[in-house]
């Protein structure tokens, strides 16, 4: 009964994690699209590229974006949604926000 | 987690509590049956009700994660569930103090809150599907509510045992408990369909709605073709009726208990 709280450890994961907290999965299915064909390329065990992982990032970032800014039935905070992803990732969604933010400067 | 693992053990306690004091009600001199058949079934109901008034408490500590929109279906969700509890206990009262003729039953009172409950749950949860966008021809009500209308009317002029209610109060009964009993299954149907449409996370939450929903179908379906077939209150089939609306209050709390549990993510 009781939910497991684990800690989301691949890009992969984190992706299905936020997508699954989506109340209407239908508004955010195009964004999943290419994650599928991401998924349909991997192996047992294997883990994405560096390239799938930059990739899925972006991804997450939208998905997390609909549920701070669109999601119709609650209410989610970026912190609250990033407190189960390990160290690592949240490193890696800050190296792309800032590497976006200056390409979008420049 | 912790709040609704609390919520749900003390709703046990005092429903438990509830039920072992009512046994020790003295028994009305004008009662004709035994002891146990005028307690069994007032402990049963109050046990019932206390689980129902539980599983709302859980359903309302959500509310402060979710925004004004779902608010509004889960508040109509806990007040039908609640009004369906007080409606059933006081049918127990009304029978075990043999006030079939008071006031409050012959100017309607009494068919009020089955009236309203299964109305509110259905809106609700229509409310529901819609927020999440899950489109059935369930969640029509134009549609829905007129057929449960029609069929609940439809129900009144099925052949019955005779009884020594009058005909206009027996039809009305039936009449109300067909119309209960399709719009908690329209409800029951819908929650299975926004199952099917809504996020991983709120899944479990749905299986554990749609089962006080089936439940309470189920209950309403016998207590229509028993008061068809019998006029007896104590036998098999009552207290059938009675066990099953302590399951429907432990599922509703079990329901209470998934939905506070989708609080976390």
């Amino acid at each position: 009964m009781q939910r497991e709280t684990r800690i989301i450890k691949t890009t992969l994961d984190m992706v299905t994690y936020a997508a699954g907290l989506a109340s209407n999965p239908a508004d955010i299915d195009p964004l999943l699209d290419s994650v599928r064909s991401i998924t349909a390329r991997l192996g047992p065990g294997q883990l994405p590229s560096t390239e799938d992982d930059q990739f899925l990032v972006g991804v997450y970032l939208q998905v997390e974006q609909y549920l701070t800014l669109k999601e119709p039935i609650r209410t989610f905070s970026k912190e609250d949604l990033r407190s189960r992803l390990t160290p690592e990732l949240r490193r890696q969604i800050e190296t792309y926000e800032t590497k976006h933010k200056e390409n979008s400067v420049t | 987690m912790k709040q609704g693992r609390i919520i749900a053990i003390c709703t046990l306690v005092v429903a438990l509590s509830a039920g072992a004091i009512i046994t020790q009600i003295p028994v009305p001199a004008a009662w004709q049956g035994s002891t146990a058949a005028f307690h069994l079934p007032l402990a049963g109901y109050t046990i019932m009700a206390c689980l129902h008034v539980g599983a709302a408490v859980s359903f309302l500590t959500t509310l402060g994660v979710y925004k004004a929109q779902l608010r509004r279906a889960y508040l109509a969700i806990a007040a039908g569930i609640v009004v369906i509890a007080v409606g059933t206990l006081q049918v127990s009262i009304i029978g075990d103090l043999n006030a079939w003729h008071s006031a409050w039953v012959v100017r309607g009172g009494l068919i009020l809150p089955f009236l309203c409950s299964s109305l509110i749950l259905y809106l609700g949860i229509r409310y529901f599907a819609q927020l999440v966008g899950a489109k059935s021809i369930l969640s029509r009500a134009m549609l829905i509510v007129p057929v449960a209308m029609i069929m609940s009317i439809a129900a009144t002029f099925l052949p019955h045992v005779a009884t020594t209610v009058p005909e206009i109060g027996f039809a009305i009964g039936n009449g109300i408990t067909a119309w209960s009993g399709l719009l908690i299954l329209a409800a029951a149907m819908l929650v299975l369909d926004v199952k099917q449409h809504i996020g991983v996370h709120y899944t479990h939450a749905m299986t554990a709605l749609s089962l006080p929903f089936f439940t309470s179908f189920i209950i309403l379906a016998v207590q229509f073709v028993h008061t068809l077939t019998s006029t007896s209150t104590t036998d098999l089939t009552s207290s059938l009726i009675t066990i099953m609306a302590i399951v429907s209050g432990i599922l509703w709390l079990r329901a209470g208990y998934a939905f506070v549990q989708t609080r976390e993510y």
